[in-house]
């Protein structure tokens, strides 16, 4: 909302402050100010003048060459507007002046110079569209700043209120701030009408409707509001129209108290029925819009046809029209839920309903009625044609109790008695002092206050924070440890980053139709209301932000890329579930930094960076052919703990990488593991296991092993004919090439063997080795010749 | 007396000349050997008349001294030329870059957050985590914000059905934690949250946010003040202050907007604080009594603070990144830029 702080002047003494120390203090005491700006700045250099003559252009029938006295000096001007006449007082903008980014300066209008140009209403924004010259209608002083005279340098403060203030959405609300903070007098201004009952009108409400005050006025004439109304609502933000709507915006503004304007004329009678809609009911509202209602809109009719959306919108029907000649008035007080409901559905919110869902004051109707009423016969000629007819009931002011101490204990201070009082008193609070504190009533306008600790923060915004000293509180340690799943994710970095791998960050959301084109067999759960396409879809798998990614950067010549990702991945069931993953990606040199390592990544050492994660569980895992078909079959796998699938890696589907990531001529290697699954499996007790004293024995096999027989049968068959002393199978050469037939490769292997109670005699082992090369030959396996 | 059969100086030239250890060792035999010049002049010695024999003898070990140093001289030269050839050889240019192992980084979204915890932890507070789909009792009712209220416009929320969202901030934890513990309690909750922002320079649909929640017997403004002194200091630097804002937030009350002094300027206002000298940087208050009786919690008796932080915000206050989306790009450039900045 935007203060025009000249405006606020009309109502609390504030011209000892300026606008910046007001912001601050309103800012400090809980009203956020967003900026304090001089709408008005854009003018530089126009002053108040005085036309002296007025003659004809020699050359131009269309201009008229002026002398303009400002202050002492006399100025040349040529204008186009041919209605200015000498003795007029105007505004003229002089060379060296500024309008927005324009710099005025001498000009020569056929031959004639003119040393400036006359102001509009237009280019003061205070009128839409100007057909001559801006002209004072009395007597100005000549040679002042035109702000000046107009008080168009007045500061506007624009505030952002808190959810809770809607008292504060209004010149009255501010002014009451300014009131306890400064401890200053608020003077409202006079509203006086004289009622009569020439005619009747007839309210009747339901629920939702807690007030309507109506009140008829005849022979209105529509014209424009005065300037000094015109600028004040320019300055506050809206576009002037007409006097009557100018009026109820200006009332709106003053006292917070929405209001609306019916021509009386067009409603059909002068009963005004507040009624639930009808469902299917329809209604134009006033900007043109139809709408279809629902049984909880509340509605405003005549008692047959809907005037207007209560709370929200008039009627286009009813509206105030240059040809209005009597209005009806309304003053009334909706509930805010069901505002909120009606202009959340209808995605509407004008500074009607605004107000409204934040609550209204319900005992300031008649107030408002002949503030109303009282401007609208001075600035339109109108006269009062009814009593003001009321339907509701003010509500019951509420009453709390206050404790001293209790202000204290939560403050963390000792606020003195009488800054309490005054306080609170000077926010409108009613005090009776009751037994360790006070009885206090909220001013009606309080939707927010409720309770006690409502109040407590009304005296520490308004005492100040800064006088609050500061205190460390003692916290006992914590007997609960780390939960475990931050644990693992510390783990997991510091493991992955010391691997050589990034960390990234990608959104949880993604583009469902990305998903199926890398696969049908995801369903990921969707958002309702998502923010668009891109992002309505929650990561099934954690891979396509890494695609993503690995695009990115292929994109950007960053083509060695080691990345991964440790967050949530959901599913699509009724509570739609979640799960903490982790997955990898790299492309291009194993050791990009490294020029000494010329090696690009293979499935072994991806392999193996997947293999050094699992072993920090502790628990046995295998691999099994990947299920997932957008990995390349030759290079993939699943992986197995407990016959239970975790994860899988592999080479992504090259086709899928060029098409849809815009990766070719690089291999993908992708893996993702389902980290809750990991924490679950995981062997917690580790026991120590004692070290045997006597001397372990190696033996290295080199074995032609045929290239259908994976390497896992080789192991399972040593393993199962070793006996009871073979303690590991190592892999430490693969070699294919010269000397190895067609078909095979070789597999070098080193075996230990080890005893707990002696020292291992050559004929155990050797007759171990002899059993193990025996079953391993039944297997096609041989020992490669040396 | 018999003219010396060999020329000193000549003898010490060739050895000079000589580059080699093989030469040299050619040399010595050649004066020093069994077959040797000076051998042979010691054997001349009986043949040499008796009052001559004493000069002669000295001349020709005085002979035999001269050129036995001068070899071990050369010796020793050509041996220390070797080594150094040899060195020389096998130098290795320091200058030439190491093969580097490729550590990766942590992301700086992280690594704050790791700061920001250890602080935390330091206190005294413990860690919680809870769900990222959330049910909408959790995210707003038991945080005394009822469907309706204006408040939920401050968070415009991604549904999947009527009862389960995305949360929108960490504040559920608090619930989640009170629900099945007992004051007092002293809780730090970490966590990605999400809100219906489209991504612009200062916004982003997802973000990190963690959440503070202390409660005890006597908890007041002034414990909350000195806990985000202390925090501010530890996180920004010793010098700089901070200052509270009366705000609201359903959940706490009084709440507070957390300012604290600017780092450019220093408060005196500058372009980075928008004139204000301040920079915004968190939520909090004192946990409202509502919040205390949804979980079972008697608010006569106990009382807390709660303060909830953007962590992207600080990322971006204390490594002056303009834009926030810059987070999520992922540039391997952008990613390693922050490698060890704080862990
Ligand atoms: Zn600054």
């Amino acid at each position: 909302m935007r203060i025009p702080v000249e405006w606020l002047n009309d109502y609390i003494d504030l011209t000892d402050k300026n606008a910046l120390e007001l912001a601050n203090a309103l800012s400090l005491s809980g009203t956020e100010v967003e900026s304090v700006e001089f709408p008005w700045n854009y003018i530089e250099g126009a002053f108040t003048g005085r036309i002296e003559s007025v003659e004809e252009h020699p050359d131009a029938d269309n201009l008229v060459v002026t002398k303009v006295s400002v202050g002492e000096k006399l100025y040349q001007i040529v204008t186009a507007d041919k209605t200015v006449k000498a003795g007029e007082y105007i505004a003229v903008i002089l060379s060296g002046g500024k309008l927005w980014n324009l710099e005025i300066k001498d000009r020569k209008f056929r031959g004639i110079n003119s040393e400036g140009m006359f102001i509009s209403l237009e280019e003061l924004r205070l009128e839409e569209k100007s057909e001559t010259v801006f002209r004072f209608d009395h007597p100005v002083e000549t040679g002042k700043d035109i702000r000046e005279t107009l008080k168009l340098d007045s500061a506007v403060i624009e505030v952002e209120l808190t959810a809770n203030r809607g008292d504060c959405l209004s010149m009255f609300g501010i002014a009451r701030e300014l009131k306890a903070i400064y401890r200053k007098e608020i003077e409202y201004p006079l509203a006086e009408i004289e009622e009569n009952q020439k005619e009747k009108i007839d309210i009747s409400i339901e629920e939702g409707c807690k007030r309507y005050t109506a009140l008829l006025m005849d022979n209105v004439t529509i014209k424009e509001s005065p300037l000094w109304m015109k600028r004040r609502l320019v300055a506050a933000g809206l576009r002037p129209i007409n006097n009557v709507v100018d009026i109820t915006n200006y009332v709106m503004l003053e006292t917070g108290h929405p209001i609306h304007a019916f021509d009386a004329d067009l409603i059909g009678g002068n009963r005004i029925i507040v009624r639930k809609a009808k469902s299917g009911e329809k209604l134009t509202l006033l900007d043109g819009k139809e709408v279809e209602l629902i049984e909880s809109d509340l509605l405003i009719t005549n008692g047959e046809e809907p005037l207007a959306l209560a709370g929200i919108m008039g009627g286009m029907k009813s509206g105030i029209s240059p040809n209005t000649r009597r209005v009806l008035l309304e003053v009334a007080v909706f509930d805010p839920v069901t505002i909120r409901k009606t202009a959340r559905r209808l995605g509407i919110s004008t500074d009607s309903s605004y107000r409204f869902e934040r609550g209204v004051d319900p005992s300031d109707s008649f107030y408002v009625i002949k503030r109303l009423a009282s401007l609208i016969s001075e600035f339109s000629g109108a006269t009062v044609s009814s009593r003001i007819t009321d339907a509701g009931t003010p509500s019951e002011k509420i009453k709390l109790h206050l404790r001293k101490w209790f202000v204290d204990k939560v403050l963390g201070t000792v606020v003195p008695i009488e800054d309490i009082e005054s306080i609170l008193s000077h926010l409108g609070f009613e005090l009776e002092e009751a037994g360790d504190g006070w009885e206090v009533e909220v001013p009606a306008y309080r939707y927010d206050i409720t309770q006690e600790i409502d109040l407590v923060e009304e005296v520490g915004r308004i005492y100040g924070y800064e006088k609050v000293p500061s205190v460390l509180p003692r916290i006992l340690p914590s007997q609960e440890s780390i939960p475990v799943e931050i644990k693992e994710i510390r783990k997991l970095k510091r493991i992955l980053t010391a691997s050589g791998y990034n960390e990234v960050i990608n959104y949880s959301f993604l583009n469902p139709e990305k998903i199926k084109k890398v696969s049908g067999d995801f369903d990921p759960p969707m958002l309702q209301n998502p923010l668009s396409l891109d992002f309505s879809a929650m990561r099934p798998s954690m891979i396509f932000g890494l695609l993503e990614t690995a695009s990115y950067n292929f994109r950007r010549q960053n083509k060695d890329l080691k990345i991964f990702e440790i967050g949530n991945v959901f599913q699509n069931t009724d509570k739609v579930n979640e799960h903490l993953s982790v997955a990898l990606l790299a492309m291009g040199k194993e050791n990009a930094e490294d020029y000494t390592d010329k090696r690009t990544l293979s499935p072994y050492t991806f392999k193996g960076t997947i293999e050094s994660i699992l072993q920090l569980y502790g628990v046995k895992y295998s691999f099994e052919p990947a299920s997932e078909d957008w990995l390349e079959k030759r290079a993939a796998a699943d992986v197995i703990i407990n016959g239970e699938k975790v994860g899988y890696f592999g080479i992504f589907n090259a086709e899928i990488a060029d098409r849809v990531f815009e990766v070719k001529g690089q291999e993908l290697f992708i893996a993702e593991l389902n980290v809750d699954k990991l924490i679950e499996l995981k062997k917690t007790v580790v026991k120590e296991t004692i070290i045997s004293p006597f001397p372990r024995v190696f033996r290295d096999l080199s074995l032609l092993v045929p290239h259908h027989l994976n390497f896992s049968e080789v192991e399972k068959t040593i393993t199962e004919y070793a006996g009871k002393y073979l303690t590991s199978v190592k892999v430490i050469d693969i070699y294919k090439g010269k000397g190895i037939p067609e078909g095979y490769r070789s597999i070098t292997v080193t075996l230990t063997f080890e005893s707990s109670e002696n020292t291992l005699t050559d004929e155990k082992v050797s007759s171990a080795i002899e059993n193990i090369i025996r079953s391993l030959k039944n297997t096609g396996v041989n020992l490669r010749e040396q | 007396m018999a003219e010396p059969l060999i020329d000193l100086q000549s003898a010490l030239e060739e050895i000079d000349k000589v580059s080699e250890l093989s030469a040299l060792q050619n040399i010595k035999a050649k004066y020093l050997g069994k077959q040797g010049v000076v051998t042979r002049l010691f054997k001349q010695l009986s043949t040499i008349p008796q009052e001559e024999k004493k000069a002669f003898g000295q001349m020709v070990n005085n002979l035999k001294k001269q050129l036995e140093s001068k070899i071990a001289e050369k010796r020793s030269e050509i041996e220390r030329r070797m080594r150094e050839e040899k060195e020389q050889k096998n130098r290795f240019d320091i200058t030439l870059p190491g093969a580097i192992r490729d550590m990766g980084a942590y992301h700086i979204v992280t690594q704050v957050m790791e700061e920001v915890q250890e602080f935390w932890l330091s206190m005294g507070f413990e860690i919680a985590t809870g769900p990222e789909v959330e049910e909408v009792y959790y995210n707003f009712e038991a945080l005394n914000t009822p469907e309706w209220h204006p408040a939920r416009d401050m968070h415009d929320t991604f549904y999947f059905n009527s009862n389960r969202l995305l949360r929108t901030h960490t504040s559920p934890i608090q619930i989640r934690v009170m629900e099945k513990r007992n004051p007092p309690l002293a809780i730090f909750a970490p966590g990605k949250c999400y809100r219906k922002d489209t991504p612009d320079t200062t916004h982003l649909p997802m973000f990190h946010q963690f959440e503070v929640l202390y409660v005890d017997r006597h908890v007041s403004v002034g414990h909350l003040k000195g806990v985000l002194e202390t925090f501010v200091k530890r996180i920004f630097g010793k010098d700089r202050k901070i200052r509270l804002r009366p705000s609201f937030f359903p959940f706490t009350e009084p709440s507070f907007e957390v300012d604290v002094s600017c780092g450019i300027c220093g408060g005196a206002g500058c372009r980075s604080c928008g004139g204000t000298g301040w920079l915004e940087i968190l939520g909090s208050g004192i946990v409202h009594p509502n919040v205390f009786r949804s979980v079972g919690y008697d608010p006569e008796e106990w009382s807390g603070f709660a303060l909830g932080m953007g962590v992207e915000r600080v990322v971006m206050l204390k490594h002056d990144i303009a834009d926030i989306r810059d987070l999520l790009r992922n540039d391997k450039r952008f990613l390693k830029k922050f490698m060890g900045v704080n862990i």
